[in-house]
Order: C-alpha cells, then sequence, then structure tokens
C-alpha cells in the first residue's frame, strides 16, 4: 500500500520523485499554480483566459494577447452538429456519463478533423525560422512554399466554400490588437499565393487560423490543440445535455443509409 | 436508397452552421459574439440558453479559474500515464475528463440535485434553512460535499467562492442551504467539516440555473486546460511509459501449486 506521506510545502519543489510537475503544487491549506497563490492571487483577479495562458506558457498574456485568445475560445466553443459533436451525442444517447461522451468529442480533434491546426502550427512555425534564417522575405518564403507543393493544408473548408467566415475576424483583431507577427503574416502570404498561382481562391481556414494564432502567441504546437479543445468542451457539454433532455436516447444510424457490400 | 427519413435525424437548438456563417442560439457569432463576448459568457448561452449578469459572469470566472488546475490529482496522473503512451494529446486529456465521476471530482453534479431537493422542501414546509439541514444531516451516515483527503483542514476553495458569491449577490437559497448544511455537520460531528469544492460548485451552479445534470460542466470545462498543461509537461519533460513503481505493487493472489 502507498504510504500516506504527510505534505511538506518547503519540500515539494524538491523534484525527483515518481511524479514531479512545475504546474500546480497543493498543500492542506494552500494550492500554488505555476508560482501563483490560486485562492488569494488569482480566482478573483484574473480572467479564466489569462489562467489558461499561465497554465499553458507559464506567464500571463498581455492585454492584447488576452482579447485575441478570449476571441478564439469563443469562435471554437460552438459549431453546430459536427464529428465531434455528433460523436457526444451517439455516446450520451446511449446513456453513459456525462464527463465520458464530453470526453469522447474531444477525443475527436484528430489529424483530420479538427486537431489539423497543430500541423500547420509546427509548418508554419519551421517556415518562419528557415526564412528568418535565411534572411528572406516572408512574401519570398511563401511563394516557394506554395511552388513546392500540391497539397496545402489550413486552407479552404468542406461547410464554408466560400470561404470561412472565422479566421478573417480573428486575423483583424490580433492586428488590431497588435498580436500579428511574423505567422499570421505569413499564413495571409500563403493565401495571397495560392490564389496567384493557383489562380483561384482558397481562403485559410480555422486550422490555419488556430495554428498561425497560437504561433503569433507562443504556444508551442505540440499543445495548439487546447485552443480549440478546451472551449468546444462547453459547446459539448450544451449537446450532451440536449440529447439527454430532448432525444429519447438510443441513436443508431437509419437502416436505409446502410448498405453491406461484402461477399454473400 | 430507402424511403425518405420524414423527421430531420440530427435536430438542434444550439448551433447551426452554414455555408456563410454560425447561427448560436439565436446569435451570429461573428456579427454578435466574436469580439464582444467573453468565453465565459458564450459557456453561459451554450448551457443555460442566455447572457449571464456582470455579477453572473465574475462567479462563473472566478469558479473557472478555481476549477481549472489542482495539481497531481486523479483526472492529471490518468492524463499524464495516458501522454506517457504516445497517443495524441486530446485522447490524453478526454481520459482526464472522463475521470470526473461520482466518486472524484463529479459529485458536485449529485449534491446539487440533493440540494435543490431540500430548497424545494424548504419552501413547501416553511421550515428554516437551519431545521431542513439539520434533518438532513441526522438521516445520513455520510453527507457527500463535505471534508477532502488533500485538505483535511478544510477545502479552502468553497469558503472564497461562497464570499465571492455572496458578495456579488448571486448566492441565493443553494448556497444558503450548502452553508447551513456545514453548520448542522460540525454540529453533529463536534468538529469544523467545511464545504469542498463539489459543494461549492453544486450549490453555485444550482443559484446561476445551471441545470444539474449538465453542472460538471463548470469544473471539467475549465480543467481541460490544466489536462493540457499536464499532457504537454509529460510530453515534453519525462521520457515515457510510465508505470506503477514493482515495490508498490503486491500480488497477493494464491501461489502456484
Amino acid at each position: 500500500m502507498l504510504k500516506q506521506r504527510k505534505l511538506d510545502w518547503a519540500n515539494m519543489s524538491n523534484g525527483g520523485g515518481y511524479w514531479s510537475t512545475e504546474i500546480a503544487g497543493v498543500s492542506e491549506d494552500k494550492i500554488v499554480v505555476r508560482g501563483h497563490d490560486l485562492l488569494q492571487d488569482l480566482v478573483v483577479q484574473r480572467s479564466f483566459i489569462e489562467m489558461f495562458y499561465l497554465l499553458l506558457t507559464g506567464k500571463f498574456p498581455n492585454k492584447g494577447q488576452e482579447a485575441v485568445l478570449n476571441a478564439l475560445f469563443v469562435v471554437c466553443a460552438e459549431h453546430g452538429i459536427s464529428p465531434s459533436s455528433t460523436l457526444t451525442r451517439f455516446v450520451q444517447g446511449a446513456g453513459v456519463p456525462i464527463q465520458c461522451a464530453v470526453g469522447v468529442g474531444a477525443m475527436g480533434f484528430g489529424d483530420i478533423q479538427g486537431g489539423a491546426g497543430e500541423k500547420f502550427c509546427r509548418e508554419i512555425c519551421d517556415l518562419v525560422k528557415r526564412v528568418n534564417a535565411s534572411g528572406d522575405s516572408i512574401e519570398n518564403g511563401a511563394k516557394q512554399y506554395v511552388g513546392q507543393r500540391k497539397r496545402i493544408d489550413g486552407y479552404g473548408h468542406p461547410q464554408h466554400t466560400h470561404g470561412d467566415p472565422r479566421p478573417p475576424v480573428l486575423f483583424e483583431l490580433a492586428m488590431r490588437e497588435g498580436v500579428a507577427g511574423p505567422h499570421i503574416r505569413m499564413t495571409i502570404a500563403i493565401e495571397r499565393e495560392i490564389e496567384l498561382q493557383r489562380k483561384r481562391k482558397i481562403p485559410v481556414n480555422i486550422d490555419g487560423a488556430v495554428g498561425a494564432i497560437c504561433a503569433d502567441l507562443g504556444i508551442d504546437w505540440r499543445v495548439s490543440r487546447a485552443c480549440i479543445v478546451v472551449p468546444r468542451t462547453a459547446g459539448l457539454f450544451a449537446h450532451a445535455l440536449e440529447e439527454a433532455r430532448r432525444e429519447k436516447g438510443w441513436r443508431q444510424i437509419p437502416l436505409e443509409v446502410i448498405s453491406y457490400d461484402g461477399p454473400c | 436508397m430507402g424511403k425518405k427519413i420524414e423527421q430531420k435525424y440530427w435536430k438542434t437548438a444550439i448551433a447551426e452552421a452554414r455555408d456563410d456563417g454560425v447561427k448560436i442560439r439565436g446569435f451570429d457569432l461573428i456579427e454578435d459574439l466574436v469580439g464582444k463576448w467573453d468565453f465565459v459568457d458564450m459557456f453561459y448561452l451554450l448551457i443555460v440558453g442566455r447572457r449571464p449578469t456582470k455579477e453572473q459572469k465574475k462567479v462563473i470566472n472566478a469558479l473557472f479559474v478555481c476549477c481549472a488546475e489542482h495539481g497531481i490529482s486523479p483526472s492529471t496522473t490518468v492524463t499524464r500515464f495516458v501522454q506517457a503512451a504516445g497517443v495524441p494529446i486530446q485522447c490524453a486529456v478526454a481520459s482526464g475528463v472522463m475521470m470526473f465521476g461520482d466518486i472524484h471530482g463529479g459529485a458536485g453534479q449529485e449534491f446539487q440535485k440533493q440540494v435543490e431537493l431540500l430548497v424545494k422542501e424548504r419552501e413547501r414546509s416553511g421550515s428554516s434553512f437551519d431545521e431542513i439541514a439539520r434533518a438532513y444531516v441526522a438521516s445520513k451516515t455520510l453527507v457527500a460535499g463535505y471534508g477532502h483527503p488533500q485538505h483535511p483542514s478544510g477545502d479552502p476553495r468553497a469558503p472564497v467562492l461562497f464570499a465571492l458569491a455572496e458578495s456579488e449577490g448571486v448566492a441565493g437559497d443553494h448556497v444558503n442551504m450548502a452553508k447551513a448544511i456545514e453548520g448542522a455537520l460540525s454540529e453533529k460531528v463536534g468538529r469544523d467539516i467545511g464545504a469542498n469544492l463539489d459543494a461549492a460548485v453544486g450549490a453555485i451552479s444550482a443559484d446561476l440555473e445551471i441545470p444539474w445534470e449538465v453542472s460538471r460542466a463548470c469544473i471539467v470545462v475549465p480543467r481541460t486546460a490544466g489536462l493540457f498543461a499536464h499532457a504537454y509537461e509529460e510530453m515534453t519533460r519525462e521520457r515515457g511509459w510510465r508505470q506503477i513503481p514493482l515495490e508498490e505493487i503486491e500480488y497477493d493472489g494464491p501461489d502456484v501449486a
């Protein structure tokens, strides 16, 4: 059996234990998050958006960064009946606990649906780093990037054929708040290059917007999915509740849209 | 293909994504919400269907900040274990999310349901909060929502949240009832036993008119921020492959015959 150890605040940051973390420490009467006392310095004084940024980067955002992150959260919180909310509703329809239905929807943000911002963020960071190292311009970097690729992720959206309306609003706000840096500028330059080289407009989608904004906010690409999944859990809870209250339970693909095409 | 489906297979009153925009509970996402509303407003709109008052918003924000992180706890342990196996980050976070069940982290739901019943009983009977609380505590061997294994002298988060809810005028009958139970329980046991985070979330969620079926959202939505931080720390600082140390494992089944 695990021995109950008396928590010793002075020794909590020694490290070297089986579990060590620099995110938060909990003692009997105090909770410290990244060096700040949760109850004295954070709960009433800080917004949840500031808390989110603190947890992921170890710093507080400035006012502009907070405004942009807040807008990103509002934009990502809900998107109707989408692959992830469908999953949550299916699972809720089976009568499992609500947090499990929401957890399943959260898992749905993979490389193909909803989570492609991660790859975009990584690529745009690499591209900006390469351009900076070579002393080239953003425009030239974008020209080469588009020229070298057949398929460019982060542009175009199946549900919004004329362009996803969300990225332009977010980019405008980022510019106005002084948050837009080389990554957003590169993302816009690529959009322009696609139009020049391919002779048609394929606007940046929400994955591209999330990836570029995360990069300019200094959020590591490895954790960029947090910027979609954390706010979307709000929408997923709304769907799970609606499913539990309004529907009769037991979801199933209607038989008339299922075809068996294996051997007889 | 078979016969036409009379009623649409998927119906929702939450949101609609169309070619040219997104509609959420009667608002246009781009025109009305982005840049004007906060995420906390958005959360309340999605769950309750309307914008919170300024005071309600302040209390929800505090609840979110309070619930966003709690160190190495059962849920972060699960997230880190799963992340250490090398799965995608959202799956590690989702595993942690599923941990907020009836026993750990999710007990606020049951508490809210219970406290709503007690408040209704008070309205019906005309008794005082203290009378209802005393009768309730006397009828139970275990009163959920009070005490905390990591905070034996009382969860320090509950009083801070109750005080804010009171100063903002958001606290109502449910917070009053939760505090009356605290008093009755301490009286019965003969020492101070404070409300824990489950009771604070349940009572405040009730006074915010968030349905009890979805009160776990008040903990889980903000905690996903902490879970992502743990998943990220696990993948960037640890070497992967977590396992319970062998010296902590005991086989107590029959020996080989």
